[in-house]
């Protein structure tokens, strides 16, 4: 199982945010995708799930294009998990995890039998049994992490996008989801998750991505993509990077902002 | 899930035939039940009976269409007019009164709720996919020229304009058995449509960016949800007039009781309509006997209180 | 659904069975008037004691206060039903869809357009013959054909329908017939229905004579711009019982005196 985007562009109305990016992503696989803010991370994320079609080239999964496929037969295959969902109505977790299966489900989705041992195996997974009757507005930032994942598992696909699912929680919840997506790619998935922090992706990744601008700077191993020089291509700030491994990067006492123009998106 | 349903439909449908029962048995004149003759027969089942069965069919399209639209717009604010229905609907009725068309009023309704919303979608569309906020913007815009054209007609009608402002309220006065045809149609296969749809339903509250991914064909779900419940609003529209407030408390008192799962809470609107909606028109039927009050007004008296609770609960939640 | 359509299919069968009919050969003994002005028919010919149920709006002659109401806007079916009438007397213009639904329910009908002079010379003729007062209905036939329109142009009279909007009757109501017979023009004859109109348009049409229906005369004289109307000037504005005014009804002759009265100098 691979997923392979290649020569991605794309922008909304007439500001591009991707150009001709090309990922690989394979099965055992965590790869983490870097970049400051508005460099393309999330758009990359969206294009390679199927959400956002490309203004030119193409996603692969299993050689396929993505537009040949029905969208109920990715996401047997696919699962992505927005940065963050917002929910209008109180459904309990077991409710949201049930709906990882609705591309398995017929019509209305009566006979619900067959699915339940998916959902309980997805949430044994994450660790989140204890919630399954818990209403998903009333969890913790961290506690909410691990049930989307486990949506995602229920689609039982062998490949996840994930958001930047380590925003908004503390360092103890951090870790604590890096260990569970790095087991999740042990057992054979592969995984691609936009990150900000760089020490958290040389510790768990297998290889990065770091983008600026829409543009791949480097791809690799974490030792070969966070140097000193290419971090400061991509953030315009000079940090200090310890060899590994891991990689350690930090800001220093000669750290500074150089020219640095934010985009908007 | 089956039990949860079977059970919940075998109470709920013997609440439903209670509610029949009472609406059957009370009036503007006390019947003795037991002792029936020709013209108590003729006041149970052409007048009462007919009119408790539309009432349940009216409110069973209302809270179901409140639901659908509630889960498209991701909003628990939303309700059956609040994208054009009702304007539309408004408009056609009053264009019948004023061209003296009153034997196809409900045609006129139905086909000015259905035609606002198409319309309101054709505006809103870009490009083939269907924002929902710009849909919501759409629907509120246009509903408000439309409701200026029918202010703009009831001016012209004076004479008519009691009789349109009466039917505007809603009301279930000219029920009778040749009007059930009208809108059980659209129930079945409204409902029917919806239900086999209910996982869809609960996937698109999520948002569409987290529904997609799920499997769910975002765009065709969203039309499919949207002809569903317009047809619905529009049977109930063109028989009863504008019965406010029930589309909109309904669907929660609903997922009070039984959870936001669409599988279990569309069944449950739609009976909780019908019941909600039969005893509503007994009191308006019932209260001032010789006099009966729009059952609109009923409703929006038992809705509007509970709007603003649900106002006030939210702000207090966020 | 399925005890919905159960008792559906019972209720379609019962309603087959034939609905209760009270139709008696000879004049009708049980009278139900769904409009206030036939009411006043009814009673003008000696067919008063035969009324069984007036409308909510019914208030003459004082015998129908001890009456049963059966409705408004919405006549009450089940009540007028339960009443037995042997004749329910109703208005299409007013009501055609309760005529059709009254109908349906088996209730003999007399449905008399009633709101103009000739509806009324109309009504008369058809009540007495169904209540067998064909001699009483004579002498009243009498009594509106010896009202004549005096002759002379005829004073410019406005007729106030309603205040607020301000609205005023067109030509070819019974309203302004009833001016045309009281030696009177009405200043917007060329006008339909009963229009609503402006002060400014008021003042060009400066009618010699007012005459009010729901407002008050010393209220109407101080609303802004009517000082500016040779009638009120002059005095020459009045008030008259709008049911008097508007309700075509065997008081007519009364109505025309009393109109004829103000516009006379």
């Amino acid at each position: 199982m691979s997923l392979r985007g290649s020569d991605l562009s794309c922008s909304y109305g007439s500001t591009p945010v991707l150009h001709e990016v090309s990922v690989q992503l394979e099965q055992g696989e965590l790869v983490g995708i870097l970049g400051p803010n508005g460099s393309g991370k999330s758009t990359l994320l969206k294009v390679l799930a199927g959400v956002l079609t490309p203004a030119s080239g193409k996603v692969l999964l299993e050689e396929r294009s993505l537009s040949e496929y029905r969208r109920r037969d990715l996401a047997c295959r696919l699962a992505y998990v927005p940065q963050q969902v917002e929910l209008p109505f109180p459904f309990r977790c077991n409710e949201l995890v049930m709906m990882g299966r609705y591309a398995r489900m017929l019509g209305p989705g009566l006979q619900e039998g067959a699915h339940q041992e998916a959902v309980r195996q997805a949430m044994r997974a994450t660790g989140v049994e204890a919630l399954a009757d818990r209403r998903f507005s009333e969890l913790s930032g961290g506690e909410a992490q691990r049930v989307r994942i486990a949506q995602a598992l229920a689609q039982e696909g062998q490949v996840m996008l994930l958001d930047e699912p380590t925003s908004h929680l503390d360092v103890a919840y951090q870790l604590d989801l890096m260990r569970l997506l790095s087991s999740l790619a042990a057992q054979g998935q592969a995984l691609a998750v936009s990150l900000h922090d760089l020490n958290l992706a040389a510790l768990f990744c297998h290889r990065l991505v770091l983008l600026k601008a829409g543009r791949v700077v480097a791809c690799g191993a974490p030792a070969e993509v966070l140097t000193v020089d290419r971090l400061e291509q991509a953030f315009a700030v000079r940090l200090e990077v310890q060899a590994g491994p891991p990689v350690r990067v930090f800001a220093g006492s000669q750290s500074r902002l150089g020219d640095r123009r934010v985009r908007n998106d | 899930m089956i039990a949860r349903l079977g059970g919940l439909m075998l109470l709920g449908l013997l609440g439903l035939a209670a509610c029949l029962a009472v609406a059957v048995s009370l009036g503007s004149i006390s019947i003795n039940l037991l002792e029936l003759d020709d013209v108590t027969r003729a006041i149970l089942l052409d007048i009462r009976l007919p009119r408790a069965l539309l009432g349940a069919c009216v409110g069973a399209c209302l809270a179901s269409a409140g639901v659908a639209f509630q889960a498209l717009l991701r909003n628990p604010l939303a309700d059956p007019y609040v994208v054009g229905a009702s304007s539309g609907a408004a408009l056609g009725a009053a264009l019948a009164f004023l061209l003296g068309l009153t034997s196809v009023l409900p045609l006129a309704a139905f086909a000015g709720a259905v035609g606002a919303m198409l319309f309101i979608v054709r505006l809103a569309r870009i490009g083939g996919a269907l924002p929902v906020d710009t849909f919501l913007l759409a629907g509120v815009v246009v509903g408000s020229f439309l409701w200026s054209l029918v202010s703009f007609m009831l001016t012209l009608a004076r004479q008519d304009m009691a009789r349109i402002v009466f039917w505007l309220m809603g009301s279930l006065a000219d029920a009778r058995w040749s009007q059930l045809p009208l809108i059980l149609p659209y129930l079945v296969i409204g409902l029917g449509g919806l239900y086999y749809g209910a996982l869809s339903l609960n996937l698109l509250t999520l948002g569409e960016e987290a529904a997609i991914p799920l499997g769910l064909p975002a765009e065709r779900a969203k039309l499919w949800v949207l002809l569903g419940a317009t047809l619905l609003t529009a049977a109930a529209v063109s028989v009863s007039g504008l019965i406010g407030f029930l589309g909109l408390i309904v669907p929660h008192l609903c997922r009070g009781l039984v959870g936001p799962d669409h599988r279990l809470l569309l069944p449950a609107a739609a009976l909780g309509g019908a019941m909600f909606l039969v005893l509503c028109d007994t009191l308006a039927r019932s209260l001032r006997p010789g006099l009966e009050l729009p059952v609109g007004v009923i409703t929006a008296l038992l809705g509007a209180p509970f709007f603003f609770w649900l106002l006030y609960s939210r702000r207090r939640l966020t | 659904m399925r005890i919905l359509s159960a008792l559906l299919a019972l209720a379609l069968l019962c309603s087959c069975a034939p609905a209760p009919r009270a139709t008696t050969p000879g004049p009708a003994q049980r009278i139900i008037s769904l409009v206030p002005s036939l009411t006043e028919v009814l009673f003008s010919l000696g067919a008063g004691p035969r009324v069984i149920g007036v409308t909510a709006n019914d208030h003459y002659p004082p015998e129908v206060e001890g009456l049963p109401r059966v409705g408004d806007m919405a006549p009450d079916y089940e009540r007028i039903l339960a009443l037995q009438p042997d004749l329910v007397v109703a208005d299409p213009g007013m009501q055609p869809r309760e005529i059709t639904r009254l109908r349906e329910l088996g209730l003999p009908v007399l449905s008399l357009p009633s709101q103009s002079l000739s509806g009324l010379r109309k009504a008369l003729a058809e009540l007495s013959k169904a209540t067998g007062t064909e001699a009483r209905g004579q002498e009243l036939q009498g009594q509106l054909a010896r009202l004549k329109p005096p002759p002379g142009p005829g004073v410019r009279v406005f007729v106030e329908i309603w205040d607020k909007p301000l609205m005023t009757t067109g030509g070819g109501t019974f309203v302004d017939e009833l001016i045309t017979l009281a030696g009177g023009r009405n200043v917007y004859a060329d006008r339909q229905q009963y229009p609503s109109i402006s002060v400014e348009d008021l003042l060009l049409r400066q009618p010699e004579v007012i005459v009010l229906t729901v407002s008050q005369v010393e209220e109407a004289r101080s609303r802004p711009g009517w000082d500016r109307l040779a009638a009120v000037r002059s005095g020459r504005i009045y008030r008259m019982e709008p049911d008097l005014l508007v309700r075509p009804t065997l008081r007519l002759p009364q109505a025309v005196e009393q109109l004829g009265g103000f516009l006379s100098p």
